[in-house]
């Protein structure tokens, strides 16, 4: 697969966000939005991401961005990308959505199989670090789960 | 013009979100709500509404969607019930929180457990802290009108929140009711199009839904406290310029017989008609009593309430909702009105048509006259009384 990393005037993930030094996350999520470039709006779960982007009255983000909670972001896209159809604004707009893998596939599951299956023009982005990081490492149910040494995953 | 449709509660809420014009409706079934999600879906199958629906997976989803859809600009509307926005919970905050005007059409249902699909106001009553305002409607006709001017009065720049309107369960939703309703073109001129203030838009980037520090969080709360507290005028200008425009008077908490009464009965909802037949009829047996209609249970009407009843020797509240530990959840409101009068009624606490039950004049009449006894003795003992209920049949609990 090729990525195409744009040329943009500015940074659309802009630096003096909260993320840990050499956090994965971070540099993801900038390299998503060069991709994706300016005409991009983004529903984010909660999460490290969201916390560490936007303490308020700064942010991160110089593209329209909205968080609303942890399990429903592929919902608030959803309704996102079904204003800007009724309202004719859909046209060259991006819509994705940005979750961690607890947010995605665990508390995220039911959100993102109703997205899916209504077919909402979003693309969702998952940063799969294996476990719910932002309280500290704690299991879910995403397979193959977490494995300690010398033991194999389900 | 005026035209006149027979038409169950549900299709009048349905009918006022079509003639707003809406934008997007994300919607999950729930009864008694259903028939406001299937008859958005038929008007925009018969190109009678230009519309995006969105037929979520879950309530929790239908607000969520709903949220999304609103931040972007869109003119949102949605309709659920008792379990359905018990699901919607933690989201309603946040979507007040965020200043949307979205409005949604609630079937008062009761909660569970037990199940139960019946009337009561647990449910909006659960939801009384989220932020966002609260009509409760007494008929059809009322559920048309405060649908229409729940946009008008969520969309004013002076308010942006979003509102619930509630309708009795079958009492309303499911009733075939005469229903009067203004032309497209009347509609139109009252209720233009969505402007909001701020959207998610790529020519003009916003973050929204930010994480608050303590150093910020309180001003939040505050600036929208704030917001509910500086309604009521323009609720009432609202309300002023439907009568003049469409000849139906409303007002947030409004009065029948109430000046000379002795006992007055505060009530919501569809047991208003109810009880203004049940106070013309004791008042011809000569018994003092008047009745008080709450339509605005958030902004809470305080000042008015105080007005109304002042100057009764005690306030009967007759309510379909119980805070199990302390008492109806409508009491501690209006004792609260009454707390810093200098003189004040007997304020007395009746539970009423839980899940259902029928509320009939009977009950009425049994409630005045308690009442009238409490205030003659000087007491309210016990504080809450339950109407209509057979402890014997009641299910064995603990030891």
């Amino acid at each position: 697969m090729t990525v195409v990393i744009r040329n943009t005037d500015k940074e659309l993930f802009t630096s003096g966000h909260r993320g840990c030094a050499g956090c994965g996350e971070m540099t993801a999520v900038r390299q998503v939005l060069m991709v994706a470039g300016p005409n991009t709006i983004v529903a984010n779960a909660t999460g490290c991401l969201e916390v560490a982007s936007t303490g308020y009255p700064e942010t991160a983000w110089a593209i329209p961005w909205i968080h609303v909670a942890f399990e429903n972001a592929a919902a608030v896209a959803s309704g996102v990308e079904a204003a800007l159809k009724k309202l004719g604004k859909k046209e060259g707009v991006n819509v994705l959505a940005f979750a961690g893998d607890g947010g995605t596939f665990d508390i995220g599951l039911q959100a993102l199989s109703g997205m899916l299956e209504r077919g909402h023009d979003v693309k969702f982005f998952t940063f799969d670090n294996e476990a719910y990081m932002n309280t500290g490492i704690q299991n879910h149910r995403l397979l193959p789960g977490p494995s300690e040494e010398g033991e194999e995953g389900p | 013009m005026e035209m006149k449709e027979i038409i169950r509660g549900n299709m009048a809420t349905a009918l006022a979100a079509k003639m707003a014009r809406v934008d997007v409706v994300p919607a999950f079934p729930i009864t008694p709500s259903t028939l406001f999600p299937e008859k958005i879906s038929e008007y925009i199958a018969n190109g009678e509404l230009d519309a995006e629906m969105i037929l979520v997976e879950s309530e929790h989803s239908a607000i969520s969607a709903a949220i999304g859809a609103s931040a972007a600009g869109a003119r949102v509307a949605t309709a659920t019930a008792s379990q359905g926005l018990a699901l919607m919970h933690e989201v309603l905050f946040i979507a007040s929180a965020m200043r949307l005007p979205i409005v949604m059409a609630i079937g008062n249902r009761a909660l569970s457990g037990p199940i139960n699909i019946w009337a009561d106001h647990s449910d909006t009553m659960a939801e009384r802290d989220t932020g966002w305002m609260q009509f409760y409607a007494e008929n059809n006709q009322e559920a048309f009108d405060l649908m229409l001017m729940a946009f008008r009065i969520a969309e004013d720049r002076r308010v942006l929140l979003p509102a619930m309107v509630g309708l009795d369960a079958f009492t309303l939703t499911h009733t075939m009711e005469p229903v009067d309703y203004p032309s497209q073109e009347e509609v139109d001129d009252f209720l233009p199009p969505y402007q909001p203030p701020y959207t998610l838009d790529v020519n003009r980037p916003m973050t929204f839904g930010s994480f608050a520090t303590p150093e910020s969080y309180m001003e939040f709360k505050w600036s929208h406290t704030r917001a509910l507290e500086e309604s009521p005028p323009v609720i009432d200008e609202i309300f002023e310029e439907y009568k003049k425009r469409f000849g139906r008077e409303y007002k947030r908490v409004t009065g029948y017989m109430t000046e000379d009464a002795d006992v007055i009965i505060v009530a919501m909802g569809s047991v208003s008609g109810t009880l203004r037949e049940a106070v013309r009829q004791m008042r011809k047996d000569g018994i003092r009593v008047g009745a008080v209609k709450i339509t605005t249970f958030r902004p809470f009407p305080f000042k008015e309430i105080v007005e109304l009843c002042g100057g009764a020797k005690i306030v009967a509240i007759a309510e379909r909702a119980i805070s199990p530990g302390f008492a109806g959840p409508l009491f501690g409101e209006i004792a609260g009105a009454f707390i810093n009068q200098p003189s004040r009624p007997l304020i007395s606490d009746f539970i009423i048509g839980l899940g259902g039950r029928d509320v009939t004049l009977k009950d009425f009449r049994e409630i005045a006259s308690t009442a009238l006894k409490e205030a003659e003795e000087g007491r309210v003992e016990p504080l809450v009384k339950w109407i209509n209920i057979n402890p014997e049949e009641a299910p064995p609990g603990g030891e």
